[in-house]
Formats: structure tokens, C-alpha cells, sequence
């Protein structure tokens, strides 16, 4: 089972964290420190795995991570699940991140986190795998983006909430999962250096 | 770091100012200090804005967002919950979604604001559309607890007949949670019906709950075997659709699944193991095909690795077994990753096959010094396992200059001692082989730098090898033995070091005159205060075996029968009354098993102290009169007892460190066989 999914800078600043196993707030930054300062130390060359932190579970767990210019993907995982299997699926997030982003950068993530979690949502659930086909999570991430963009059209911004007609409002949704939109028109690409991988 | 200017600048213009200002103030904070401060306001008026009516959807939107940061960050963002649950509430999907995203990052199962999202919950199942429905899946799996989960059950059921799959395929996955949280619901009905799905996606999410059932039950799962043998036989043909693939590998992820299924199914089990050779051998050939390609993904390395810990958890097979070698040697010749993964191959393979795995341990040293701490870990776990008489030399050699190197973190050379301690007594030629190899642990360790700048904690417990070597030798009696650590501990008289804890043991045990001793306590002073306890500990074993103290050194010893340390003064004022006993060691050589006997019979009663003391005589009454002891020497050791029976028991003492051992051991020692009492005491009060 996948503990929790962080991301944070080569800096230690968190960019994203999602706990799928209860820890107390305390406990969660404590955790997100102590990763840091255990991937920190360690040269690119050496391997993704490392033995989980005293905190999150000791060597019962591993840390599977991958690092990219400026970010480090960290998987906490249990001994049940496959190191090799959770180092591509975080290549299948980040590959995933780059095509809803369009050459994915830090500052994506910190203007897109909600986003980056509705991604993450599609990929794991409740610390189990749900989807590993890149163009499937996009169809589902792209269902919820279309049906948002038809809400706003009825919405006007300046509707009170809830305040919307029920019958079109449900006749968007409904109509949504066959209609096929082509591309993520939404998602603004910020040019800056592209994220490089490894 | 990014320029801030330009990250505004650049940030798209669906951002609000106030927002953009938010990242930018935390961006600009240089401290966490500063980031404290920016928070503390943002804090504020979001508490207050949050109250107020909704001008703007897109404001709305970001102030949970906010939110999201703030927790992120470490602050307390739970005024918000309730926010957030209103969000979840709205028929907006838009709002629902970053609701539901808030909660789940808010809350957790134990709280009771989690319950306020259960009517929610229960209306988006309900719902028509497909993507709230899923949305109410993924909160579900985050939000609800134990308490809730039944409400949920028979609704989360009905979802594995829904039309969609990927509302099957999450309501698989609750009721992946679900079982996590009750074990208890086993229903194969249910489980049944996902497996058997027309969907290869939903089947696939389905293999969990198999994997945890089997896992638990491998028994009652034998009949499925079968099943799961086609389904992966079909998965290794490409069967599946190519969505599956990845990276042109079929589903590789289900795979390992299945594969796991098979490690606990066929464990100890001949007949099933033989059944899945066949898919296995399949497997096998055709995940090495892939990894011989430069572009192997790594999920396909994942399936080889995991039908090898396949092959080695099953009921042997020598055909695979052999496969499985040769392909621990690719692992062993690669990337890192690989390398770290072989190693754990090979520690199995050590475990299950010693004399095949035997062959590959000197392809193991060169890792020992590998860069990468966790192949040394793991090379090292490798030797534990797999080192045998052959080659134990090359081993602890090899052990032996890692434990030596500076660099070597304290986890590692922890794992080494403990290695080498196992290896050794394990495959020793002799007792004094193996004494010799602990003497040289002990003189390295105390080398290294990390030793030498040892701050008074660390030095108070001296390490679990002095323990070993300690226990070692008052178990085993060889002349050859007695003579290493004699001429060890004559070496040593330096108080830093860690031999000088086994120079201190060994002057009770071994030395034929107070010589040593007195070189000792005159350095009393320098001596911290464990050695003291270590010290005066053995001075005891030192009397009852050569008699009473000489005067200078009585007179340097006494005054610690004043000690603030309870246990110092214990063993202080053991010493000098034994000294004061007229014919100590003639006492002890005549009536020691019968005090040995009484002071067992004492360190089992209740160890509450003081309170115990009439208990105590009563039984020390008892056993005056069934074993006709004299009365003055019984006075004495109650006098003892009387002084802190508590102390006398404690091993190891309060402080973690490991008590003076082996004392009353050691009076044995000293005993001539035929003095052994007939009678026994009856048991303690």
C-alpha cells in the first residue's frame, strides 16, 4: 500500500503532500522533513530506494523516489507493494503532469496544486493503484475539466451558490461522459525552462 | 530559485491578485520565521473572509486553495472544515470537487466532522452522473472510517453492476478499503463478481483484495490457483487490450499482482507449485526478452524481479531455480536500482538454497563498499545469510574494512557488528576464532572516530558486542579463550575505549592478584560513572575469589558506599563487607550454591522494593532453617537485601545501560562440585 505521495523542492519546500494513511498533522510534517533530509544527502547516481524514515514506519517501508531538476517525486510505500512498479507509476504521474501542463514546471504545481491533486486522485486511491494508462487518467481528468467549463457558461460569476437551475445543470453532467472534447483549452502553459527528466 | 517577479508575471490570469500575492509572500519568506508571520495574517483574514457571502466563484475556489497551502505548510487550517464540507454540499461540481479535495485533506475517518459528509456522500452515489458519483468513491475511500463503512456497503455493492468501469473499478477499490478496515468481510461473492468482470481494468483492481485474502488464507484460496494461472497466462500472451501495455510490456502492474498471489499460494504447497511452474517459466522468458532491450521500463524489471521472488517463495523447483540464478547475475551486473534488487534476490536465494547461493558470495564483497548505503545494507544482509565455513574469512575481512572506514554511518556499522557476531559464531573453527574476531570488532570500533568523540551518553552503554563477547565467555570455558582476553585486557588501560569496559570485566574474572585492580581504582576518577558500577562489580567477584581488599584500596572504595547513585552504593557497600567477612572465598567456595540459590529465589520475588521486606525475612527465616545456614553470613546478605533489594536484580539498570552481568554466574564458577547444596528453599512468599 502507498503511505503517502509527496513532492517537495530541492529546498525541502513541500509542493504537494498526500497522506493515504492517517498521521497527525505533527507526525505529517515531521515525516515530509525527515524524507527530505534523506534524500537530500544522496547522489543522483545511487539507487531510488531508500529505507523508510523511524517515522513513517522504519524499514518495514520504502521511500521510491524519483528526481527531476528541481523536484523530488517521493513514494512512502509498504513491503507489499513493488519498488520497480511505483518508480514508473510516479514516471506515469509526471508524464501525466506534463501533458495536462504542457512541459510541467515547479511553478505548475504551486498555482495548480488542486490540480495536481485531482491528478494524483486518478492515479491512487486510498493508497491503491487505480490507473497506469496516461491517456485514460487524462479522459477522466478531462470529464471533470469539461463539465466545470459548462457549469461556469450557466453559472455566471457572479450567481450566488447553488443558486443555478437544477434541471440544466444535471443535463450538463449527464451529457458530459459521451461528448468528445479535444484538447485541455484551460490549462494555461507558464513558458519557463521545461522540467527536464532524468 | 525562480525570480518571484517573473512567477507573477508569468502565472496565469486565472489567479486573483490576493492570490498571487499569498504564493508570493511565502515564496519571498527566507525563514520560517517570516513564513510564520505571512501565514499568521493569512490566517486571519481568511477566517473572516471565509464567513462572508461568496462574491466570486473564482475567490470562492481560492480560498480553499488557500487552505490546502496552509495545511500543507504545517498550519492549522482546520477552521476551514466546515467550509470545505459546504463546498462538498453544493450541486456545483466544480465547488464539490475542490470540497471534497479540502475535506480529505482536512479530516480523517476519527473525526466526527466527517459524519456532516455522509448525507453528501450518499446523494452523489446516488447521483447521474458519472463523475460525481466517482468523485464520492475517491472521498469515501479517504473519509470514512469503521463506523460509517456499513452504511455505504450495500450501495458500493450495487456500483459493481453499474454501467460505467470506472465506477466498478473504484467500487472495487472501497471495498479494498473496506476490507482493510474490517477483515472480517469476507464475502468472495462480491470480490467473485469484480474478478470476474468483463472489464480487464476492473479484474485488475480486483487483485488486491485476492492478494490480501491469499496472503492471510492461503488455503482457503488453494481452488482459485487455476484461475489466476489463465488470467496470467492470457495477460503474458497480450490478450489485453493495448491500453494495458506499457511501454509496449503487457499490464505489467497486474502482473506483479498475480505474481504475489502465486509467492503465498504456493508456498509449502508441492502440488500448486508444480501447476504454476508452467506460467511461470512464461513469465519468466518473457520479462528477461525485455530487459535485455535498452529501453526496458522498469515495470517490466518489476515482473522479472517479482516471478524470481516468486519461483524462490514456492515449493523449490530446480528447473526455475536455475533460471533464477542466472538472472540474479544480470541483476548483479547492472544499474543500481538492479543491483539493490539482485542482492535481495540473493539473500533469498541464500535462505532457501545455501549451496547455490554460497557460490555467488564473493560477487557480493565488491558492493560491501558500494556507494549507495542501502546496496551495503543489503550486500551485507546477503553475507549474514549466505556466509559459510569457505568462506567466512574473505567475509569478515571484507566486514571487518567497512567497519574500519569513517564514512560508514552508524546504522551500517551497527548491521556489520551484528553480522559479523552472527557469522562468526556461527561457522567459527573455534572458541577462540570467534573471541578473537569480537576482540578485533571491539578494538575498531573504539579506533573510529565516531567512538573517540563519544559524548558521556553514548559512552554509558557500551555496544551489544561487549555484551556478546561477555556472555560468550562465561559460557564457555577454553583455556585459549582466557588467555586472549587476559592479554586483551592487560593491553588496555585507556578509559575511552571499549576495550577498557572489557579490561574492567575481565580483572574480577580472571586475574590471579589485586594488581590490576589497583591500577584501576586509582583511576577512579576518570572513570565514568557505568565503568564505576562495572568497576566495583567486578572488585566483588575479585574478592569472594581472592579474599578481602588490601587497605589502600579499601580506603579508596569506601567512601563511594556514599554514593548519590543508588546502585554504586549498593555495590559499594556489597564489597566491603565482603571484604570485612573473615574467610570470604572459604565461604564462598563452601556455601556459594546456597547463596546463589538465595539471592535467585530473591531476584524472582516481586520486584517492588523496600515495601517487600517483610516477606523477604519471612522467606529468609524459611530458608535459615531448612538449609541450617548460620546465622551471621544470612544477617549479611539481608542486610544487602534490606539495602535495595531492587538493585541487586536489575539488569539491565534504569538508564538503559547494561548492569554489571554475570556476577552470581561467576560464583559458580568458583564452586567445587561436591559443595553443592542437596536441599532446596521453597519457593518465595
Amino acid at each position: 500500500m502507498i503511505k503517502a505521495a509527496l513532492i517537495f523542492n530541492n529546498h525541502g519546500k513541500p509542493r504537494l503532500t498526500k497522506f493515504f494513511t492517517y498521521y497527525t498533522e505533527e507526525m505529517q510534517q515531521q515525516i515530509i522533513r525527515e524524507t527530505f533530509l534523506l534524500l537530500s544527502k544522496r547522489e543522483d547516481s545511487v539507487c531510488n530506494f531508500l529505507e523508510g524514515g523511524t517515522l513513517i514506519g522504519g524499514s518495514d517501508f520504502r521511500l521510491v523516489y524519483r528526481h527531476y531538476a528541481t523536484l523530488y517525486f517521493v513514494f512512502c510505500v509498504d513491503s507489499s507493494e513493488s519498488e520497480l512498479g511505483i518508480l514508473d507509476l510516479i514516471q506515469v504521474f509526471v508524464e501525466t503532469l506534463d501533458r495536462c501542463f504542457e512541459n510541467v514546471c515547479e511553478l505548475d504545481l504551486i498555482f495548480h496544486m488542486d490540480k495536481v491533486h485531482y491528478i494524483l486522485q486518478e492515479i491512487v486511491m486510498g493508497g491503491m493503484v487505480v490507473e497506469t494508462n496516461q491517456t485514460e487518467i487524462l479522459t477522466h481528468i478531462e470529464a471533470q475539466q469539461r463539465i466545470e467549463k459548462q457549469e461556469a457558461g450557466i453559472f455566471k460569476p457572479s450567481g450566488r451558490m447553488g443558486g443555478a437551475p437544477a434541471r440544466a445543470l444535471s443535463a450538463a453532467k449527464s451529457m458530459a461522459p459521451n461528448v468528445n472534447l479535444p484538447k485541455l483549452a484551460d490549462l494555461q502553459n507558464i513558458s519557463l525552462p521545461s522540467f527536464k527528466k532524468l | 530559485m525562480k525570480n518571484v517577479e517573473q512567477m507573477i508575471i508569468g502565472s496565469p490570469n486565472g489567479h486573483s491578485p490576493t492570490f498571487k500575492k499569498f504564493i508570493k509572500d511565502i515564496a519571498d519568506s527566507k525563514t520560517k520565521y517570516e513564513e510564520s508571520l505571512v501565514m499568521q495574517s493569512e490566517v486571519e483574514s481568511l477566517k473572516k473572509e471565509i464567513k462572508t457571502p461568496y462574491a466570486n466563484s473564482a475567490v470562492q475556489h481560492e480560498r480553499l486553495v488557500k487552505l490546502i497551502y496552509i495545511h500543507m505548510l504545517g498550519y492549522d487550517a482546520t477552521f476551514g472544515v466546515i467550509d470545505a464540507i459546504k463546498f462538498a454540499q453544493q450541486s456545483s461540481l466544480f465547488y464539490k470537487r475542490v470540497g471534497y479535495l479540502v475535506s480529505s485533506l482536512l479530516l480523517n475517518p476519527g473525526r466526527e466532522e466527517s459524519l456532516l459528509l455522509c448525507c453528501s456522500l450518499q446523494k452523489d452515489l446516488a447521483s447521474d452522473s458519472v463523475v460525481e458519483q466517482s468523485m464520492a468513491l475517491t472521498a469515501i475511500c479517504q473519509l470514512m472510517g469503521k463506523d460509517t463503512i456499513s452504511a455505504f456497503l450495500p450501495t458500493i455493492i450495487k456500483k459493481l453492476s453499474h454501467p460505467k468501469e470506472i465506477i466498478r473499478k473504484k467500487a472495487v477499490d472501497v471495498l479494498y478499503q473496506f476490507l482493510c478496515e474490517m477483515p472480517e468481510q469476507t464475502h468472495d461473492d462480491r470480490y467473485m463478481k469484480a474478478l470476474c468482470d468483463p472489464d480487464a481494468g476492473v479484474m485488475i483492481s480486483a487483485l488486491p483484495i485476492y492478494l490480501k485474502l491469499c496472503k492471510e488464507q492461503p488455503a482457503k484460496y488453494r481452488h482459485m490457483n487455476k484461475a489466476f494461472t489463465d488470467i496470467l497466462i492470457q495477460i503474458v500472451e497480450g490478450r489485453l487490450h493495448n491500453s494495458f501495455n506499457y511501454h509496449t510490456f503487457p499490464a505489467p502492474w497486474a502482473q506483479v499482482y498475480l505474481l504475489q498471489i502465486f509467492q503465498f499460494l504456493g508456498s509449502n504447497d508441492k502440488l500448486l507449485s508444480e501447476e504454476m511452474s508452467h506460467v511461470l517459466h512464461l513469465v519468466i522468458a518473457r520479462a528477461s526478452g525485455k530487459m535485455t532491450t535498452p529501453q526496458a521500463s522498469d515495470a517490466a524489471v518489476a515482473v522479472l524481479y517479482q516471478v524470481c521472488q516468486t519461483i524462490l517463495s514456492i515449493y523449490p523447483n530446480q528447473d526455475l531455480i536455475l533460471l533464477v540464478t542466472r538472472k540474479i547475475d544480470e541483476f548483479l551486473n547492472s544499474s543500481s536500482n538492479k543491483i539493490y534488487l539482485g542482492l535481495q534476490l540473493l539473500e533469498k536465494l541464500c535462505e532457501r538454497q545455501p549451496s547455490i547461493g554460497g557460490a555467488f558470495i564473493p560477487q557480493v564483497y565488491q558492493y560491501i563498499s558500494h556507494q549507495c548505503t542501502m546496496i551495503q545494507g543489503a550486500a551485507i544482509k546477503v553475507l549474514r545469510v549466505g556466509v559459510s565455513s569457505p568462506t567466512l574469512s574473505d567475509a569478515t575481512r571484507v566486514l571487518l574494512e567497512l567497519l574500519s572506514d569513517p564514512s560508514c554511518s552508524k546504522e551500517l556499522e551497527d548491521l556489520c557488528c551484528t553480522t559479523l557476531a552472527e557469522i562468526g559464531r556461527k561457522h567459527a573453527p573455534s572458541p577462540a576464532w570467534y573471541v578473537e574476531l569480537l576482540l578485533k570488532i571491539l578494538g575498531i570500533r573504539s579506533s573510529t572516530p565516531s567512538s573517540l568523540t563519544v559524548t558521556p551518553s553514548s559512552l554509558s552503554s557500551p555496544s551489544p558486542i561487549l555484551n556478546t563477547l561477555i556472555n560468550y565467555c562465561t559460557t564457555t570455558v577454553d583455556s585459549e579463550v582466557k588467555a586472549l582476553i587476559q592479554t586483551a585486557a592487560q593491553q588496555n588501560d585507556d578509559v575511552n575505549s571499549q576495550k577498557s569496559w572489557l579490561s574492567i570485566w575481565a580483572l574480577g574474572r580472571y586475574d590471579p592478584d589485586f594488581e590490576r585492580a589497583t591500577v584501576w581504582v586509582n583511576k577512579l576518577e576518570s572513570l565514568s560513572e557505568n565503568q564505576i558500577k562495572w568497576l566495583l562489580d567486578s572488585l566483588v567477584v575479585l574478592v569472594t575469589r581472592l579474599g578481602a581488599l588490601p587497605k589502600p584500596l579499601f580506603s579508596l572504595l569506601e567512601p563511594y558506599t556514599n554514593s548519590p547513585s543508588p546502585i554504586i552504593r549498593q555495590l559499594a557497600i556489597e564489597l566491603v563487607n565482603l571484604s570485612n567477612l573473615p574467610n570470604v572465598t572459604s565461604l564462598f567456595n563452601s556455601q556459594a550454591d546456597m547463596l546463589s540459590i538465595l539471592i535467585e529465589q530473591l531476584s524472582t520475588t516481586p520486584d517492588s522494593g523496600l515495601e517487600n521486606t517483610t516477606a523477604h525475612k519471612q522467606f529468609l527465616a524459611k530458608f535459615r532453617k531448612r538449609a541450617n545456614f548460620p546465622t551471621e553470613k544470612v544477617e549479611f546478605h539481608h542486610d544487602i537485601q534490606e539495602e535495595g533489594p531492587k538493585q541487586r536484580v536489575n539488569v539491565p539498570t534504569k538508564d538503559g545501560t547494561p548492569a554489571p552481568t554475570a556476577t552470581w554466574v561467576s560464583y559458580h564458577e568458583h564452586i567445587p562440585e561436591e559443595a553443592s547444596a542437596n536441599e532446596k528453599p521453597e519457593p518465595p512468599l
